[in-house]
């Protein structure tokens, strides 16, 4: 089923403009012609990345009831992708948002959840339709799970909310899986790790926003949820082998799983000694390790040692994670379907890693100048 | 680099020269302490003091011993002597002393120019003086005289140009010391001279004499207080003789006002006429040393008043007038009753026909002492070209009168003239300093002068021939009680003094720099405002302006500023100087606004988004003889200074090339969404200026533009690169808003690399290139975080302000910042984004 085409004049509000995401939604719908945007940003230290594209733009805290109804004035549909990290904006924002939108009588909202809401524990294909489950101690999976449950409670209102729950997002301005990793693999202490054979669930950011502008343009995603993840099913050392080719470093070695896990162990204590100390003490040490000397460097050396050594949670959970997430059902109801390959995506996110100065080294030539296998259009991102 | 050029072609000086010539004279020194000011003026008027009496004892003298007519001559040599050196050498030295109290550092050029100048004009008077000679039909002798003179005017003149430098040194005891010394000589050496037989022509070869013993006692004092080597540059030169035109213009209007009388008078009546009109001058003169010296002394006082407070402006002004009156308007009175006493207790009978007139003369004594402190005031408002009106108004009445009189009553008829063309002088002055309403309120001030004055004349023509100390006694008894009965003083004349005498108000002033703070955004909040509060010389005078008055009201009350405006136009008159931190398209007018009304500005940088702006401002500056500073925080660094010096010194050998990389997630705290519309300039203009402005500094020079890249798409960049080429130097720049970026520089020459931390401004190690390694450590003790770094920017503000030094980052220094920061933009273009392009198709419906 083909959506109908909703022109450049449609009025957008996307919250988290100067964010990964919603920075890229504000992005794809003015370099496209999509529809006006309209970002929402915590305050105007945010505005340096739509700025520059002159993007209309909100200083708007969700938590706020006032300025979110006056940034919910005279637009037809909320794109909700702003990131935070305590339970009041998750929650109490998307609620806000949510009843401005009932307020306002707005046409469409779309919700960026996650995936992290299942149970990850599940192995093999994880569908819509799979348990959620709250866990100890995650507070943005949990969060976000009770954010769904809001989302829910309006679309028995009547507001046609659309879930999205993508799985993990790379591409440019990302940062845990774009520029941290990037930056553990040039430290030349990372390597593949023995008996993690877990499955990386990414996507590229791309997706998601194609997946964003694809609920917005068909009537049929209202009062849905989705999965999104990228289409390659690889492994963690898959993924990290095959960065490291692009970023043209010397190959990995393979760390095993008793070093690695001990390294961890040791590493986590120095962690969790090191944030207790900078929590406290952060003005002090700050100006310790601004004015150089042995301490500074003893102090750089931790935070780079910590850097390139994985944290119990990602070597013990994240690298074992044995399900896929299926995106059977926004194919089937939307008809879209991810088409950024892994490959790809890791080649723009190198381009722009090296743009930003996050790489050391020059990228390789097929990689700078190489031919470009990602999808020709636009149109086609959306619409495939 | 620019810095150079900064003076060498100072403008000519406008209207706008106003106070800052009064604030060059007295203030010299930021620690200018109120006890080294007055000290300086003090002395000043000491010496003034001494070389009157001096040469008035000695008139005295020889106008016995010479008679009549030799008196006259020996008048009309020394006339033409202190007429030509008045041309030659004062204006020149007023310019110099403003000059050299702005910059110190140009001591070579500027003396060796003013002296050059000098001498070449000396030349001239020769030149001169026989056709005035053959013009007025001067006897022979008088011409050998007046030839004389023409030689002593080449010691005199240097000697004046010394002086000028002395004063501005705070040295001014050297001038009194130099004076009295001058004045000792000569005397001795005419003593001698007359007692030998010998005639005027003979004094006038001791005044030679005396004046050169002066050059070389002043040498010797210029050569103790700064080493001097003598320097000359045509450009340099030019520049202060452009300078010097205005100043010349207006000082020989005055000069040929003072000396019209005694010039045709010689011409029409003879060489006696001038002996006996010269001898009631002294008279006069001599009363008028302590205005002068008062209107000096309160000349800086009245310059800040005006701009601090009109009202006790005009109260000062007022009551200086009055005080002057009620000392003039009966001593004018009893002189008229008592000249012929007093002419025949200071001359011989011999002069019994100067009596009628200083009789007339003597009621030109007012307006000796009132018209010059008018003029001052007006020089204190900025309204110097009303006084050169004025003077040109009186000059022509005086050429008028005196002609017509002079040819009808001789001496008398020039003393008249004098007085009417003074009269008007006076009157023009009043109509243009006072309103009506004053003016009416100051003629029924005089009534009651005039009539206290009466009694005063009764008492002394009742007493004419009593003693003097009974006489005197006697006056001064009557008149004070007739003063009070008429209500001329009352109770509240206590002001005047108050206002003379309060420390903080008056003395103290140039510690006290008021400034306004233009912008109350982050900036202003981080940066500039705190080293303001804790600077001695500026805590106390801080004004805010800013649209947003709630803004700025919370800022006045965390960082103590006494005022605050919405509008930036009213703070004239509240501040000497301005920190323009508005936005950046808004600094050009505003920096004007404040550069035309001759109020010093700090800019934020960049100084202008535009060339053409930057170099307005620059003219606009030099022409009304205000600073224009701009704020380019990391010229501050001590590691970079030392990284120019490095350069330039060739330790790192050619350089090969330099990359310097500056960027952070935006995290300043801004105010306002300024920075974020779609006209407005991103990350290049922001922080870029920061980068190139250091590599300029570095490299002293201006490297040529290569390419330029960036991300704007419609609004400010948040991410650009600018390549840049100096000789076989390749410059890379790149700066972003959206994360870190290698944030430090290196710089690579054929013998060795630096290679630092943005902000690491406490060493520079070098790295060389055979193996050694060598860290140069800067004393950067003071400064702890960047924000620390306003310190000395405030400290050169108000030292710049304050005239003891000028600035560090002058404008015109910037402008080759400026000139590629705006080229960068015209040649930007689109990075290449490769994963955009998948974007860049419109999506038609999904």
């Amino acid at each position: 089923m083909v959506p109908e085409m909703k022109n450049n004049s449609r009025r957008i509000l996307v919250t988290g403009a100067s964010g990964f995401v919603g920075g890229r939604v504000v992005e794809a719908m003015q370099l496209s012609g999509f529809a006006t945007a309209i970002g929402t940003i915590r305050g105007w230290t945010r505005a340096a990345r739509p700025g520059r594209k002159a993007t209309e733009v909100v200083v708007c805290d969700i938590c706020n009831e006032d300025d979110v109804r006056a940034a919910v004035k005279d637009v037809e549909a909320i794109v909700h992708c702003a990131y935070t990290d305590d339970r009041d904006s998750i929650v109490g924002g998307t609620r806000n948002l949510l009843q401005a939108a009932v307020d306002e009588g707005i046409e469409q909202f779309v919700f960026l959840s996650s995936a992290e809401v299942y149970d990850t524990a599940t192995a093999g294909e994880i569908a819509e339709d799979s348990p959620t489950d709250t866990k100890e101690n995650c507070l943005y999976k949990n969060c976000k799970i009770e954010a769904e449950q809001v989302c829910c409670e309006f679309r028995e209102r009547g507001l046609p909310v659309t879930i999205l729950r993508p799985s993990l997002i790379y591409g440019p301005f990302g940062k845990s899986w774009s520029i941290d990793v990037a930056e553990r693999l040039q430290s030349g202490k990372w390597g593949l790790f023995a008996d993690r054979n877990g499955l990386a669930n990414l996507v590229y950011v791309d997706d998601v926003v194609g997946a964003i502008l694809a609920c917005l343009s068909n009537p049929a995603a209202a009062g849905e949820t989705f999965n999104l993840n990228g289409p390659d099913r690889v492994t963690w050392n898959d993924y990290f082998e095959q960065f490291n080719d692009v970023l043209g470093l010397p190959p990995l070695t393979t760390i095993s799983a008793t070093k690695s896990g001990l390294r961890t162990k040791i590493m986590d204590a120095v962690g969790a000694m090191a944030y207790g100390l900078v929590d406290r003490f952060e003005d002090q040490l700050m100006e310790i390790y601004l004015k150089g000397g042995l301490a500074s460097k003893i102090m750089k050396k931790v935070k780079g040692e910590l850097n390139a050594t994985p944290s119990a949670t990602e070597l013990n959970d994240l690298y074992q994670r044995q399900f896929f997430l299926s995106t059977d059902k926004i194919s089937e109801k939307l008809g879209f379907a991810s088409r950024v390959d892994l490959q790809t995506g890791m080649q723009h996110t190198a381009k722009w890693l090296e743009l930003h100065e996050k790489l050391t080294c020059p990228l390789p030539m097929h990689v700078n100048g190489g031919p470009d296998s990602s999808p020709s259009s636009s149109q086609e991102l959306v619409s495939r | 680099m620019d810095d150079r050029k900064d003076n060498a072609t100072n403008g000519d000086a406008t209207n706008g020269v106003n106070q800052n010539d009064a604030a060059a004279v007295e203030s010299h020194s930021d620690s200018g302490s109120a006890l080294r000011t007055s000290k300086n003026t003090m002395m000043l008027v000491a010496g003034m003091v001494v070389r009157m009496v001096g040469s008035f004892l000695f008139a005295l003298y020889c106008a016995a011993l010479l008679g009549v007519e030799g008196f006259g001559k020996y008048s009309i040599a020394l006339f033409y002597f202190e007429l030509f050196l008045s041309l030659s050498a004062t204006a020149i030295g007023i310019l110099l002393t403003r000059d050299l109290a702005r910059r110190p550092d140009r001591l070579k050029q500027l003396l060796s120019s003013a002296l050059v100048m000098g001498t070449l004009l000396c030349c001239l008077a020769p030149l001169a003086v026989l056709p005035f000679g053959k013009l007025f039909n001067y006897s022979p002798d008088t011409i050998q005289a007046m030839g004389i003179a023409c030689l002593a005017l080449f010691p005199a003149a240097w000697c004046v140009i010394l002086e000028a430098f002395f004063v501005t040194k705070e040295r001014a005891e050297f001038v009194t010391g130099g004076a009295t010394l001058e004045a000792a000589v000569r005397l001795v050496l005419s003593f001698g001279l007359l007692m030998a037989g010998f005639g005027f022509v003979e004094l006038i070869w001791a005044l030679a004499i005396a004046r050169s013993v002066l050059l070389v006692a002043y040498w010797k004092g210029l050569q103790r207080v700064t080493p001097f080597q003598f320097g000359f540059s045509f450009q340099s030169a030019w520049g202060f003789f452009k300078r010097w035109r205005t100043f010349a213009a207006e000082n020989w209007m005055a000069t040929i006002y003072t000396n019209l009388d005694v010039l045709v008078l010689s011409f029409i009546s003879g060489e006696v006429a001038v002996g006996l009109y010269s001898a009631a001058w002294k008279l006069v003169r001599l009363g008028s040393v302590f205005a002068k010296s008062y209107t000096t002394a309160v000349f800086p006082v009245m310059s800040r008043l005006y701009s601090k407070s009109r009202d006790q402006f005009h109260i000062l002004c007022r009551e200086t007038i009055r005080a002057m009156a009620l000392v003039t308007i009966p001593a004018a009175i009893a002189i008229v009753i008592l000249a012929d006493r007093l002419v025949q207790m200071l001359f011989t009978a011999e002069y019994a026909e100067a009596v009628p007139i200083l009789r007339v003369l003597i009621w030109t004594l007012f307006a000796e002492f009132v018209n010059p402190f008018l003029s001052h005031a007006l020089f204190a408002q900025g309204k110097q070209r009303k006084s050169m009106n004025v003077a040109a108004v009186s000059l022509f009445i005086n050429v008028i009168a005196t002609y017509m009189l002079v040819s009808r009553y001789g001496a008398v008829g020039a003393a008249a003239g004098t007085v009417l063309s003074g009269l008007v002088a006076m009157v023009c002055y009043f109509a243009y300093l006072l309103p009506p309403a004053q003016i009416a309120k100051m003629g029924i001030v005089f009534a009651r002068l005039a009539l206290a004055a009466t009694g005063v004349g009764a008492t002394a023509y009742l007493l004419r021939d009593a003693s003097w100390p009974l006489l005197v006694g006697t006056s001064v008894a009557v008149y004070v009680p007739l003063l009070w009965i008429t209500g001329s003083i009352h109770r509240s004349d206590k002001e005047l003094l108050k206002l003379l005498m309060k420390g903080d108000g008056v003395k103290t002033d140039m510690k006290n720099i008021r400034v306004g703070v233009i912008g109350c955004g982050a900036i202003a909040e981080c940066y500039h405002l705190p080293a303001l509060a804790c600077n001695k010389h500026t805590r106390d005078g801080i004004v805010l302006a800013d649209l947003n008055t709630e803004r700025a009201q919370v800022l006045a009350d965390k960082f103590n500023a006494s005022e605050v405006c919405g509008d930036f136009k009213q703070l004239e008159g509240k501040v000497d100087a301005v920190i323009v931190a508005t936005p950046p398209t808004s600094h050009h007018s505003i920096s004007r606004w404040f550069l035309e009304r001759g109020i010093h500005v700090l800019c934020e940088k960049p100084l202008t988004e535009e060339i053409a702006d930057a170099r307005d401002l620059i003219n606009c500056a030099r022409a009304n003889n205000a600073y224009l500073l701009v704020n380019q925080t990391r010229r501050f660094f001590p590691a970079y200074q030392k990284i120019r010096e490095l350069i330039a010194e060739g330790v790192l050998g050619d350089l090969v090339s330099i990359d310097y990389q500056d960027g952070v997630e935006f995290d300043w705290p801004a105010a306002s969404p300024h920075h974020f519309r779609p006209d407005a300039r991103g990350a290049w203009s922001d922080t870029g200026v920061h980068l190139l402005d250091s590599v300029l500094y570095w490299i002293d020079a201006r490297p040529e533009l290569v390419s330029s890249e960036n991300d704007a798409d419609g609004g400010p960049e948040a991410l650009a690169t600018v390549k840049l080429k100096h000789q076989s130097c390749d410059i890379t720049i790149k700066v972003s808003r959206l994360g870190r970026l290698m944030n430090g520089f290196r710089i690579e020459g054929t013998k060795g690399v630096i290679e630092s931390g943005a902000e690491n401004w406490s060493s520079v190690v070098v790295q060389f290139k055979n193996g050694r390694r060598k860290k140069y450590n800067c004393p950067a003790g003071a400064f702890q975080k960047y924000t620390d770094f306003a310190h000395p920017l405030i400290d050169n503000l108000v030292a710049s302000v304050s005239g003891s030094g000028v600035p560090f980052v002058s404008g015109e220094s910037t402008l080759a910042t400026i000139e590629l920061l705006e080229a960068a933009y015209e040649k930007a273009r689109l990075y290449d984004m490769s994963w955009n392009a998948i974007w860049k198709e419109p999506v038609h419906g999904a």
